[in-house]
């Protein structure tokens, strides 16, 4: 048994790197292609070792999609404040330094909540039976908040119409009739297409990357960042709809203004904290937070605790081996954006992920690719924060838990 | 933090997670369901079992099949899902689908039936 999950997991970190560098390749779609092999993947693997794969390849998948975020799709130094953290770097020279850094907060991150797994098994099932009543109201208070700190009746115009317009092309693209994989087109537009257009529209110049061995952060920034990324991690990994995006924000809000080195640290701490912690939702209230788990919930409905240690076995391992082969990969990333064409390289990601939308959601998929790439360069043109394009799943989630 | 220091944690971290892979993977069952033990609390739930088909009601568009474990349980198999349809009375099939329930009695929605004797 030990070899089929050994096999499973070395699987599940393969296709974690697969769909951590390819820009628009979710690990959604290929849970969902295990889901739907099941049938002929039983006859090698069991459930739980299907499990044991969607966990690995969720987890190598949340320390490696920081390369193609920091890599691809950088805007011009000039456009300084719409220019993220990581992107900040990447133009400074200093790309590996800020993967490095995200992968310091996911690991420490993740080792931090896997040993406040006992509490959070204590604690969710008794908060989460008060609360659920009021999950909706929660989110829009959340949402209302996150649009009044933009700075300016402008900017809180705009973060409004950004949240409305992507929630109301979500309602539209969750409830459209035969449309497979409705999501990819959606995000893919909103969080993938729109930043590479941008970048291509500012003909962006990146500069000769260094390779440092050595971070200096200061202690007490770094223990603040993991806190952090730990606490809003996982609590947000407890409501549906929302996301790491609205964990940084609330993270930032509680530790207060943090240097961009922490601010990464931050982020990528929050990515992994909120896969890991959302496998307790699913032991103990049995609710499915992400595309993983529901696949996951699919296979295996309700896990026991010998389950779940198997699941915070393969957490552990996928993470430490994410950890070198992130390090690894993104020199192999330095390598290439300093050799090829940068537009070329943003021009052929684009097509990539139009050929992908076509094949797997048709024309339907491409019009609706369009249409939130559109919507997903506004926030970079009227210089708001990207996630209140996130409205396209917290918008129909407040409706279901509301109306 | 130097790089090496950063990634001794995560060979460490990896190893942890190989022995706690070795001590659990014993203890997780992975045995095929019995019919006996499918009730209603694993409706929804994905099962594989075997069994030998005693019964079989093939029409257009759906094959309906009792299975014996000893313990029988009905199988349905909707014929544009699948394409296995050479069964008859007497084979040993393994089957993988949903649990359901129809008139107060569970059943299977096949997904997949392979004759294995």
């Amino acid at each position: 048994m030990f070899f089929e999950f050994l096999i499973a997991s070395l699987l599940g970190i393969f296709a974690g790197i697969f769909t951590g560098i390819t820009p628009g390749i979710h690990i959604n779609l290929v849970s969902l292609l295990v889901v739907s092999s099941a049938a002929y993947l039983t006859n090698i693997f069991s459930f739980a070792s299907l499990g044991v794969f969607i966990i690995s390849m969720a987890i190598t998948h949340t320390f490696l999609d920081t390369l193609p975020a920091i890599f691809l799709g950088a805007p011009e130094s000039e456009t300084a404040l719409s220019v993220l953290p990581g992107h900040k770097l990447l133009l400074k020279g200093m790309g590996y330094e800020a993967v490095k850094l995200t992968i310091i907060g996911s690991l420490m991150s993740l080792l931090t909540a896997l040993f406040l797994f006992p509490l959070f098994i204590f604690l969710v099932p008794r908060v989460y039976e008060r609360i659920q009543v009021y999950i909706g109201y929660f989110l829009i208070a959340m949402m209302a908040y996150m649009i009044f700190i933009e700075k300016g009746a402008d900017k809180k115009f705009w973060s409004f119409f950004v949240f409305m317009a992507s929630g109301i092309l979500g309602l539209i693209v969750l409830t459209f009739p035969n449309l497979g994989q409705p999501l990819f087109p959606l995000l893919s537009g909103l969080f993938g297409i729109s930043m590479l257009i941008v970048s291509l529209m500012q003909k962006t110049q990146i500069p000769k990357q260094s390779i440092t061995d050595q971070i200096k952060i200061p202690k007490k920034e770094s223990i603040k960042a993991i806190g952090a990324a730990t606490l809003t991690g996982s609590f947000v990994s407890f409501f549906p709809g929302l996301g790491p995006a609205q964990a940084a924000v609330i993270g930032s809000q509680i530790v207060g203004s943090l240097e961009n080195y922490a601010f990464l640290i931050l982020v990528g701490g929050i990515n992994t904290v909120n896969m890991a912690v959302s496998l307790v939702s699913l032991y103990t209230i049995e609710k499915a937070r992400n595309g993983a788990v529901l696949a996951i919930m699919e296979l295996l409905p309700s896990i026991n605790l010998n389950i779940l240690l198997l699941f915070i076995a393969a957490t552990l391992f996928a993470g430490g081996i994410a950890t070198f082969l992130a390090l690894y990969l993104s020199k192999i990333f330095i390598k290439i954006i300093e050799k090829v064409n940068y537009s070329m390289l943003c021009i052929l990601v684009i097509s990539f992920i139009a050929v992908l939308v076509l094949y797997f959601s048709s024309w339907t998929g491409l019009l609706i690719l369009l249409v939130s790439a559109a919507i997903g360069i506004v926030p970079n043109v009227v210089n708001v924060k990207r996630s209140h394009s996130m409205g396209c799943l917290i918008l129909p989630v407040i409706l279901f838990f509301v109306l | 933090m130097k790089e090496s220091t950063l990634l001794k944690i995560a060979l460490i971290t990896s190893l942890l997670g190989l022995l706690i892979l070795y001590l659990i993977s014993d203890n997780i069952e992975i045995k095929e369901k019995n019919i006996e033990k499918i009730t209603m609390e694993n409706k929804d739930e994905f099962v594989k079992l075997r069994g030998v088909v005693s019964n079989l009601i093939n029409s257009e568009k759906v094959m309906i099949l009792e299975i014996t474990q000893p313990q029988e349980i009905t199988i349905v198999l909707f014929k544009n899902q699948n394409n296995t349809f050479n069964i008859n009375k007497g084979n040993e099939v393994e089957i993988f689908g949903k649990v359901d329930e129809y008139n107060g009695k569970m059943e299977i929605i096949a997904e997949r039936v392979r004759v294995v004797g």
